[in-house]
């Protein structure tokens, strides 16, 4: 039976079956089993829904998601009614409008975007002129594409599908698994053919069905009080969850598969193509396990925002008030500059200078790793500042000579820190190990001069471990009396043979 | 005078006692903080903030006398928050960097589709952004007159400087502990503590009606 008749028969007996497009476009409770199917896809906020399952693929298709929309609407008019072939310029038009949202433009510049669009539906073979030049039809072509992707979706949440599904696949196999011709038969054309098709339709279909939950309880967390809300997101809830259990126990029948591959002949002569693809099999179950595993997560996070409902309710007039904060900044920024760039694959694209108005304070955050305190690399410019030439006539004579005292104390520093590492150097020449902790306290003590000790040990402990010591920090510390501000970890110095 | 100094000198032994069992994490927890990273009860910084909860005492005081700065623990509907920040005037280690007004403003963008539109999204891609920057007709007009002057049809180039834009922004705003991306580099999860663009506008955010009308009357 062709999907739509399907669609057809179940408005006819609702009750029948939790049908796919009933998940797509609400929970299958039993006062929403009422809800038409076919007539639905017609509806915009559907038709967003269909293209999000499928966008990846759409992309490849269409050059723009509203042409997409134009030609199921179309497809769909033509389904309704089998006799509508033919669609007049107007009609076509109409559809172009609706989909595209352009109802604000003036009257010339949708008459010349409507050219434009129609004449790319027409050159991308998607639609055919009639005999009359006003008029059209769908392409061959456009017809299988849709018909492909509303096949594609007819499944969606039924887990009794899988069931039914899987004891088909389970007969095939217990016949297909005797010879790997049979088996390699099986594999292509019933477990992935039917099987996998079917778990990954179910996948996706929970998957959307929690996001859909998502976006229709952030629509009515903004107009619902709070008692109706609570009891809405309860009975929501308790449906999505029913809707995972029974998927839960679909797939726990998986296993039976692996127990009758287990206990096949092929199994049992231990031929080397059978396991291979045995493997295959079990990582591609495996695979939609996972998934299915995930939506309890997400299942859980919707529950958990659910429980803070009270906070959520509360803040709702502080939230209006964001918005309002939100508008009035977007609203009154302004550009300085827009520049333009290009990426790299050459595509231009523009920067702009956006400034907030003045009530928008800075959002300012710490920065505050000291680098050169961290890793002294900065031992490589104890010498003059590459910029002191240029900065000489800019700089007046109070700055430079502040510059030459800096660069002076950077030399003397640089001149000790070389001294205490050649003393620490003698000093374990004939030692298995040391205590580096005491040297740095000598350090300190003589030069009185926290910046030297610090940046000196960095160095020296780096240069060590470039020269092959192994060095240990314990959790303990030393310190000095006579500078009680600072301590050092225990370091162990150590030769490494 | 002399207690005072032996006093003081003890109270210098324990400067930064941390506990025995996770002090290893300090290193860690140190550099983030001091990134202006925020530090949450979420899987990917769980260490470091049990780290940072198990120790807040001798942290706090050690920031405090370090880098005169304050180690914040700011409380969410379900848990709290850490970060480290410090009056600049106080400073000298420690300076503080403006996020750049574009990123702020995508920052409140992101807040209030967060809040206010999307309330019970735990994630959302960069194409739900893009797709609504694309389609709110309240949003769309003015993000094309910041970027392009004008409204524009929808070319290539509209459509990535407006990626470019969600892409760079949600970048620095991963760097502050704001959002997280899960396995690929489209989905992310906003973390609680990205309520601090509440706490920071607060004053502003309930005299938003006044403050709008004597900006407007100012701006006439």
């Amino acid at each position: 039976m062709p999907s739509f008749a399907k669609a057809k028969e179940k408005q006819r007996h609702p009750q029948a079956n939790a049908s796919c497009f009933t998940f797509a476009f609400g929970l299958p409770h039993q006062d929403r089993y009422t809800q038409p199917t076919l007539h639905n896809i017609c509806e915009m906020e559907n038709f967003d829904r269909i293209l999000e399952i499928f966008a990846d693929r759409f992309k490849q298709f269409f050059p723009e998601q509203e042409d997409a929309k134009v030609l199921f609407s179309l497809y769909i008019k033509s389904k309704e009614n089998p006799e509508k072939i033919i669609f007049t310029e107007s009609e076509v038009r109409e559809l172009i409008r609706k989909h595209y949202k352009e109802e604000s433009e003036s009257e010339k510049e949708q008459r010349k975007k409507f050219f434009d669009r129609l004449q790319r539906l027409l050159s991308s073979n998607f639609l055919e002129r009639a005999k009359e030049r006003q008029q059209f039809f769908l392409s061959q072509y456009s017809k299988q594409l849709c018909l492909l992707f509303y096949q594609r979706i007819e499944p969606l949440l039924n887990p009794s599908e899988i069931e039914r599904t899987l004891n088909d696949v389970l007969q095939t196999l217990k016949i297909n698994s005797n010879d790997i011709e049979s088996f390699n038969h099986w594999f292509e054309k019933d477990f992935k053919g039917k099987l996998e098709t079917e778990l990954s339709n179910q996948t996706i279909a929970l998957d959307y069905h929690i996001k859909n939950l998502r976006d229709d309880l952030s629509l009515k967390s903004q107009t619902m009080d709070l008692l109706p809300f609570t009891e809405y997101i309860n009975k929501e809830m308790d449906s999505v969850v029913d809707q995972r259990i029974k998927l839960t126990q679909a797939f726990n029948r998986l296993d039976s598969i692996s127990d009758t591959l287990a206990d096949s002949s092929l199994s049992k002569s231990g031929d080397f193509e059978y396991f291979s693809k045995v493997g295959v099999l079990n990582e591609m179950l495996n695979v939609y396990r996972s998934k299915l595993d995930k939506s309890i997560d997400d299942i859980l996070r919707i529950k958990s925002i659910a429980t803070n409902i009270f906070d959520i309710i509360d803040k709702k007039p502080f939230f209006s008030k964001f918005e309002r904060f939100f508008f009035a900044a977007l609203e009154n920024s302004r550009t300085e500059k827009i520049s333009t760039r290009h990426d790299s694959e050459g595509i231009l694209f523009f920067v702009s200078d956006i400034k907030l108005p003045n009530f928008v304070e800075d959002l300012e955050t710490v920065k505050g790793l000291p680098s050169e305190y961290l890793f002294p690399e900065f031992y490589e410019i104890f010498g003059d500042s590459k910029n002191q030439k240029l900065e000489v006539a800019t700089k007046n004579q109070e700055k430079l000579n502040e510059a030459e005292r800096k660069s002076q104390l950077r030399r003397h520093q640089a001149e000790r820190i070389e001294y205490w590492l050649g003393n620490l150097k003698e000093k374990i020449s004939d030692k298995e190990e040391f205590d580096y902790s005491d040297f740095y306290l000598e350090m300190l003590n003589e030069e009185q001069d926290l910046e030297i000790a610090i940046k000196g040990t960095e160095h020296i402990l780096k240069t060590l471990r470039k020269e092959n010591y192994a060095l240990e920090t314990s959790s303990e510390f030393s310190f000095n009396p006579n500078q009680p501000n600072n301590a050092i970890w225990n370091i162990r110095i150590k030769k490494n043979h | 005078m002399e207690h005072t100094n032996k006093e003081e000198s003890l109270n210098q032994e324990e400067f930064l006692n941390l506990s025995s069992y996770n002090f290893e994490r300090f290193a860690e927890a140190d550099f983030l903080l001091r990134s202006g990273v925020h530090i949450q009860n979420h899987k990917s910084q769980r260490k470091i903030y049990e780290f940072i909860e198990d120790n807040i005492n001798p942290l706090k005081n050690f920031y405090d006398r370090l880098y005169k700065a304050k180690l914040y623990e700011q409380p969410t509907v379900d848990n709290k928050y850490f970060y480290l920040d410090a009056e600049e005037s106080q400073n000298k280690i420690l300076n503080k960097t403006k996020l750049e007004q574009d990123v702020t403003l995508f920052a409140l963008f992101l807040f209030w589709l967060n809040k206010v539109e999307k309330r019970f999204s735990f994630y959302l891609t960069k194409q739900e952004l893009v797709e609504v920057l694309n389609t709110n007709h309240r949003i769309k007009p003015h993000i094309h007159k910041l970027y392009f002057v004008t409204e524009k049809e929808d070319t290539l180039s509209v459509q990535k400087t407006i990626e470019n834009w969600v892409n760079k922004s949600l970048v620095k705003l991963e760097k502050l502990g704001w959002v997280y991306f899960q396995e690929d580099n489209e989905k992310f999860e906003i973390l609680p503590a990205f309520d601090r663009i509440a706490t920071i506008y607060s004053e502003v955010i309930y005299d938003i009606d006044n403050i709008k009308t004597n900006y407007e009357l100012q701006n006439q």
